[in-house]
């Protein structure tokens, strides 16, 4: 049993995860992209996070 | 999977290893088992493989230690520690060196190399002893962020962090929001004199509002309610009431204080009193104004700024001292004048105070509005002329004395200015309370005003309400999302986490059963618990559930699960590598475990390449026992300062090494080595045919010598009649050869003189002759291939036998 996590590592498990966040059922779309993005360009931290959904609902 | 085994390891010149030990694992022996007493130089091959693996040694990062102290002592400066690896894949092959410089580098510089080693830095490879239970003592925190560093999760740590404070954040950003909201809502409830707050009770109080203003609407939305507020406003005339009576409070409020707390005319009349008594008396001012100019003087001396002995009113010479005690002389002549003068200094000060009391209140008369020139011009004029006499007063509280001088208060006529201006105050308050009277609002108009000031003040809070309700919508939606976001991600964590912990605990749980068997424990289980976000240990013992371990567990029961927690974590997470190095695991082990330790090892990993160093003989020979195929045995002989480590071979490679200097011809290169094997093959059969020794203590046992293992191995044959059967001519061709028999001790080299290369290899043949007696020709099995309860044995067909 080399592998614990059988077929994925952890990392797969985490991009998988965020790959998939727009699906996860009574998700707001604008914010699951936000953190999406934030996560793939590696600034998903709590200071862009929160400026980022200001930023969306001061545009609503 | 990548599966990298040790093809061979070299160590030369590194810790306490001297000169160059070779371990090969390319024939049938896979694994090696080490024996070597303490302070031998057995750890020094634990550090060649962190050392060679991190790039450093851990316990020789502390402080007072460098580089220097992986290289052996007598190293000379023109030689290299090193240490080599080859690899079952060639292309890893690698030496790590360190120079008299401190220069470390790995010899092999190829990509694949420096990625290998990299992903090696993150498996475990070494367990020490004094590291077996760093993991088991671990608070829950700390085991958790090693498994999940071992996994390869240390991302997602920060992630929950970070997700978890966003969490928060807009749940305390909602929280803040709902409660002005609320806050809000409650004011509206109680403008509307409802239980509740609702929005058609809203609507409902303002149609009563606007219905009292003459506007029949019907209202069932905050536009509705701002078009009927606009024509409310509309429906009113503007006028002046409002103001002129905002205008008379303000000044009624002015003088009613004014009157509660008038001013008095007391402290400047004392003081004008105690002023004219001093200045009548010229002794007393020319007094004052004395003490006033030595005070002078004596602060010119003592600032040390002035002409040395030199007075600085006359300019005449004295001494400094003498000029200080004059000083000090005639200040304190007339003491009562002083104290006289002091008090009425205090006098002059409240005079001040009292007469800038009055100008600030009298003063307040000046924010009234007046808006008909009548209405307080009386009570004005008279402030006007209260404050010139007050000014003309404060100039003579500050006057200094002067003979005969005097100050008359009564040309100010200050005293009863202030009872006109008293009188001034009453009429003006009665014409106030008039106006006011006549300015009064109908009953009908009141009704009005209150009904527009309630609509009014409604709209405003529903207009804000809304605004409120506005920005609170969004503000939901995001942290419900992130909410949702944090929840999954804490879930997803949990079952990773627990996928591992429980793929570990199956390991553990057999390993330490295999360890502890019988003895009532049922499982091991390591739990990830999600509210102290750690993870513990959970001993499953007769049905009864113990955490943590050390609770329940001994130090030797600790240990045990330390060394099991340690080979499933191998088993789970090692990807490249197929090895792993136990560095003298067995301290602290009881005696009745270290069977099963050694038994497990060998049954669980027998897929794995195992080099295990012990310093216990005992163990070692349990072990070897068990540990036969693809197992190499090896024993630190000895270990000096300036050689370092002396490891014996296995009996292969002494065979291989006999073989090799017999080539040679060479007697003195030979001999050495072929009576060392010759003694070690005797020692073999010895424990295998059983024979009785005298009893020796620890090491000495092992140093037993050929002349002592041949006769007593023919003591044994004799007792048990064996000779009946074979012949014994073999022992004496053996006894024969002196140079076996006949030398003093291990480490001495055998007496060659007269020995030709002929004679040892006459000797050679007769230990491979000897253990065939043993064998049966009929059967070819050896004596001891049926062994009966370790006392009789015999051949497969019974035909050789013993006792």
């Amino acid at each position: 049993m080399p592998n614990p996590l059988e077929e994925k590592s952890a990392n797969e498990i985490l991009r998988e995860f965020f790959e998939n966040l727009e699906k996860l059922p009574n998700i707001d779309s604008s914010v699951a992209t936000t953190i999406k993005k934030l996560w793939n360009e590696g600034n998903l931290n709590r200071d862009e996070v929160l400026t980022a959904l200001e930023l969306i609902r001061s545009n609503q | 999977m990548s599966n990298k085994k040790i093809s061979s390891l070299t160590i030369n010149g590194f810790r306490g290893i001297r000169r160059s030990i070779s371990f090969d694992f390319t024939k049938k022996y896979a694994s090696a088992l080490v024996y070597g007493a303490n302070a031998k130089g057995k750890s020094s091959i634990g550090d060649a493989f962190e050392w060679f693996f991190t790039g450093s040694i851990s316990e020789l990062t502390k402080e007072g230690c460098t580089r220097d102290d992986y290289r052996h002592r007598l190293l000379g400066s023109d030689e290299e520690t090193r240490v080599s690896f080859d690899f079952s894949d060639p292309s890893l092959n690698c030496n790590l060196s360190l120079n008299s410089s401190r220069k470390q580098q790995y010899s092999n510089n190829d990509l694949a190399f420096g990625q290998y080693l990299d992903k090696s830095k993150g498996e475990l490879i070494l367990l020490r002893h004094k590291d077996l239970r760093v993991f088991v003592d671990e608070s829950k925190g700390v085991k958790r962020k090693k498994i999940s560093q071992l996994i390869g999760m240390e991302e997602w740590e920060d992630i929950r962090d970070q997700i978890g404070s966003v969490e928060n954040r807009l749940k305390k950003n909602l929280e803040d929001e709902k409660a002005k909201l609320e806050s809000r809502q409650e004011e509206v409830r109680k403008l509307i004199k409802s239980d509740v707050f609702t929005d058609s009770a809203c609507w409902e109080y303002a149609e009563a509002q606007s219905k009292k203003l003459g506007i029949s609407q019907n209202i069932n939305s905050l536009a509705e309610l701002e078009a009927v507020d606009q024509k409310a406003k509309e429906s009113i005339k503007p006028d002046d009431r409002a103001t002129r009576l905002a205008r008379l409070k303000s000044a009624e409020t002015i003088l009613e204080e004014l009157l509660k707390n008038y001013p008095q005319l007391k402290h400047f009349l004392q003081f004008s009193k105690s002023y004219n008594e001093i200045c009548s008396q010229p002794v007393k001012v020319l007094s004052v104004q004395l003490h006033e100019l030595l005070g002078q003087g004596k602060i010119i001396l003592e600032s040390g700024q002035w002409n040395k002995n030199v007075c600085p009113l006359c300019e005449s010479r004295f001494e400094d001292n003498q000029l200080l005690a004059h000083i000090f002389e005639h200040q304190n002549k007339d003491q009562s004048i002083q104290k006289e003068i002091g008090l009425f200094e205090i006098g002059r000060s409240n005079a001040k105070k009292e007469l800038q009391n009055i100008n600030s209140k009298v003063s307040t008369v000046s924010q009234l509005f007046i808006s008909s020139k009548k209405d307080f011009s009386s009570l004005k004029v008279l402030a006007t002329e209260i404050i010139t006499a007050l000014s003309i007063a404060k100039s003579w509280s500050d006057e200094k004395f002067q003979t005969n001088k005097t100050i008359n208060p009564a040309q100010l006529d200050l005293e009863n200015k202030l009872i006109e201006f008293g009188k001034q105050i009453k009429v003006s308050l009665e014409k106030i309370h008039t106006a006011q009277e006549n300015l009064k609002p109908t009953k009908d108009e009141k009704a009005k005003i209150e009904a527009f000031q309630n609509l009014k003040t409604l709209a405003s809070h529903m207009h804000i309400l809304a605004g409120m309700d506005a920005n609170l919508v969004p503000l939901e939606t995001q942290f419900s999302s992130i909410e949702i976001i944090s929840r999954r991600f804490q879930d997803l964590r949990r079952q990773t986490l627990g996928k591992v912990l429980d793929a570990i605990s199956d390991n553990v749980s057999k390993y330490f059963l295999k360890i502890h068997h019988g003895e009532g424990f049922d499982k091991i289980h390591l739990k990830f618990l999600p509210d102290e976000d750690g993870v513990e240990f959970h001993i499953y013992y007769k049905g009864e559930e113990i955490t943590p371990p050390r609770k329940f567990l001994s130090e030797s029961y600790l240990n045990g699960l330390g060394v099991c927690l340690f080979l499933a974590t191998v088993r789970a997470f090692n990807v490249e590598n197929r090895f792993i190095v136990l560095d003298d695991i067995i301290n602290s082990f009881d005696a009745e475990h270290r069977m099963d330790l050694a038994k497990l090892l060998v049954d669980e990993f027998s897929d794995y390449q195992l080099l295990v160093l012990t310093h216990d003989n005992i163990w070692f020979d349990q072990f070897r026992r068990l540990a036969k195929k693809g197992w190499q045995h090896k024993r630190i002989k000895n270990w000096s300062y300036e050689d370092g480590v002396n490891i014996e071979n296995t009996p292969g490679e002494q065979l291989e090494d006999c073989q090799e200097a017999l080539k040679t011809g060479q007697v003195e290169f030979a001999a050495p080595i072929i009576r060392t094997y010759i003694e070690n093959r005797l020692k073999a059969l010895s424990e295998k045919l059983g024979v009785r020794f005298r009893f020796r203590q620890g090491a000495q046992n092992e140093e037993r010598m050929c002349g002592e293992l041949l006769s007593e191995l023919r003591r044994e044959l004799n007792d048990c009649k064996f000779f009946s059967v074979v012949d014994d001519k073999i022992f004496n061709e053996l006894e024969a050869s002196t140079f076996i028999v006949n030398y003093g001790s291990h480490d001495r080299t055998p007496d060659v003189a007269g020995l030709v290369i002929g004679d040892v290899k006459f000797a050679f043949e007769r230990i491979e002759i000897l253990e065939n007696t043993f064998k049966c020709p009929d059967c070819a099995k050896f004596v001891w291939n049926i062994v009966d309860r370790g006392y009789r044995m015999q051949c497969k067909c019974g035909k050789l036998s013993l006792r």
